[in-house]
């Protein structure tokens, strides 16, 4: 699904704030990493949601080698990936709910019948009452909860959240990872970057990638139930 | 079909809510100055239509016209000069009729340039002969031009040929300067709306980026920009067309009260405000395309 091989990157004419990275995401999988601050999390993630480029290595997503695509490309494996940005980045002039129908509405004819779903969505994850609430009226737990809608609506194959429960309550923060653990039953592989500790020790089929100083270590490997059971939570 | 185009439009048009924010208040520059470029293109286009339609009048006024002057002379009888001249145009083939211009005086002639004054009555004025020509066999006037001159001394044959040609080249010249003010005020007009597409997709810049990493393609995003910039043509060349419409009825009403001598019907017709219908449609379309053009160039330097 995806792999990294010796990737390294970094900022302009900085030091590279990854190095050597190289593991592989199983398909079908759930995968934690985690982090110091710093430590690389989000660039990790911009590099497979083919935000920026790595200064060296192989970045393979989907099976195709990612140095090869042109930009023509890019549109459609950007489809394939759902991204929870760390700072959200809603659209502020569009609704709560036009903000989630967006991925939809970039991919498919304005005719496809989506709205019913987005409905559902939005009140699964408690916004039924503030769809039509534009992201600056919204709490910074309510703006998450519109990204992460977002982000999951289009189904995508592969799911990248980051910092995705950083801003609501433990209950919600559970409430959140179920939603994620329903995607990952309908076969999305889902990598989520946490500094929260609790999560990854309440998943334990979920893979585990730790990150520092920009090298990057695997404390558990994923493992997927080939009759695709859902992953249990503690 | 219907609801087909109405998809397109939902798509192609920011009715519902666009993507890209509309910078609203903002965009009254912009429109200032594509209305502007709006006004100055009708003007030239309602001018050039004028001038083409008088220039035209006139000529065909004076097609198959010609007309046969006769000076007196000390040495001759006015009368046999003119019924020697009659006779000449009566015999060649292809004159439909030649009728004699009753006589004026000098004065009554000069007046509308001079004003009534009193002129000395032995100034001699030329004796007219309007013939009408055959359109199908037009006989060769510089033959007959020859004879009359060969038969009648003092008499002379006017085709009008110089004064039509100078008229022709006068509406010709006026024609090409309009075309190329049209010219420039589009080029301007490309000018400005690239520069307004680049602000524009500068001020969007976050929301650009969040549409690509969504998985939107370049003629989405293009797709938002165009389809403002279309408005943004045609309501602006609306304003334009109608401002210069006012004008050229303006200009209608003040010329024709004053009855003008040689200038008459300096009016502009009713068939030219029809056509400044092509002037919003044009600002749309160059808005339109110059926005889809920009707003592709830019994106493709995006990653
Ligand atoms: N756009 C950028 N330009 C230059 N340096 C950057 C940029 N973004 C991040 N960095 C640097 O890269 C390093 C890794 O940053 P990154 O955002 O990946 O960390 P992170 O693990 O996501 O941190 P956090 O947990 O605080 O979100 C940091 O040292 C940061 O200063
Ligand atoms: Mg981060």
């Amino acid at each position: 699904m995806v792999r990294f091989e010796n990737v390294g990157m970094r900022y302009g004419m900085g030091p590279e704030v990854l190095r050597d990275v190289s593991f592989q995401l199983s398909p079908g999988s759930i995968n934690f990493l985690t982090g110091p601050s710093g430590a690389g999390k989000t660039s990790l993630l911009k590099l497979m949601y083919l935000a920026s480029r790595p200064s060296r290595g192989q970045i393979s997503m989907f099976g195709s080698d990612v140095s090869q695509l042109g930009r023509e490309d890019m549109p459609d494996l950007r489809r394939r990936i759902g991204v929870v940005f760390q700072e959200f980045r809603l659209l502020d002039h569009l609704s709560a709910f036009e903000n989630v129908c967006l991925p939809l509405r970039v991919a498919t004819s304005p005719s496809a019948n989506y709205e019913a779903d987005v409905r559902e969505l939005l009140t699964w994850v408690g916004l039924g009452e503030r769809m039509n609430a534009t992201p600056p009226t919204l709490s910074g737990g309510e703006k998450q909860r519109v990204a992460i809608a977002r982000a999951v609506v289009a189904q995508p194959n592969l799911l990248l959240a980051d910092e995705p429960t950083g801003n609501v309550d433990p209950e919600m923060g559970i409430k959140l990872l179920r939603l994620f653990t329903e995607l990952n039953r309908m076969g999305t592989t889902i990598l989520i970057a946490t500094h929260d500790m609790s999560l990854v020790e309440r998943t334990l089929e979920a893979g585990h990638l730790h990150i520092d100083g920009g090298n990057i270590s695997t404390m558990r490997e994923a493992r997927v139930d080939p009759r695709g059971r859902p992953v249990e939570l503690k | 079909m219907i609801a087909r185009l109405q998809l397109f439009l939902a798509q192609r048009l920011p009715l519902a809510s666009s993507v890209i924010p509309a910078a609203g208040g903002a965009r009254w520059p912009l429109h200032l100055v594509i209305a502007v470029m709006c006004f100055l293109a009708s003007v030239a286009l309602g001018i050039t239509m004028t001038v083409s339609r008088v220039a035209d009048d006139w000529s065909a006024d004076l097609a198959g016209v010609i007309t046969v002057q006769i000076k007196p002379r000390p040495d001759l009888e006015i009368e046999s000069q003119i019924s020697e001249a009659m006779r000449i145009l009566s015999e060649t083939p292809g004159i439909l009729s030649a009728t004699e211009i009753p006589q004026q005086s000098a004065a009554e002639l000069l007046e509308p340039y001079l004003g009534s004054v009193e002129l000395p009555d032995d100034i001699a004025v030329p004796h007219l002969i309007d013939v009408r020509l055959d359109a199908d066999r037009e006989p060769d006037l510089s033959a007959l031009a020859l004879r009359l001159q060969d038969a009648v001394p003092g008499a002379e044959l006017d085709d009008h040929f110089r004064w039509k040609s100078r008229l022709a080249a006068f509406a010709g010249s006026l024609e090409g300067l309009a075309l190329a003010a049209l010219g420039l005020i589009i080029a301007a007009t490309i000018g400005i709306v690239v520069f307004a597409t680049r602000a524009a997709m500068e001020a969007n810049r976050e929301i650009i980026e969040v549409l690509h990493l969504i998985g939107a393609r370049d003629v989405f995003i293009a797709g938002e920009f165009q389809a403002q910039f279309l408005w943004v043509g045609l309501r602006a060349g609306v304003l334009g067309a109608v401002g210069a419409a006012a004008l050229l009825f303006a200009l209608t009403l003040f010329s024709s009260g004053r009855g003008e001598f040689f200038l008459p019907g300096l009016g502009v017709t009713w068939t030219t405000y029809p056509a400044l219908i092509l002037v919003p449609l044009l600002s749309a379309t160059v808005a339109f395309l110059t926005a889809r053009t920009t707003a592709l160039s830019v994106l493709s330097r995006t990653l």
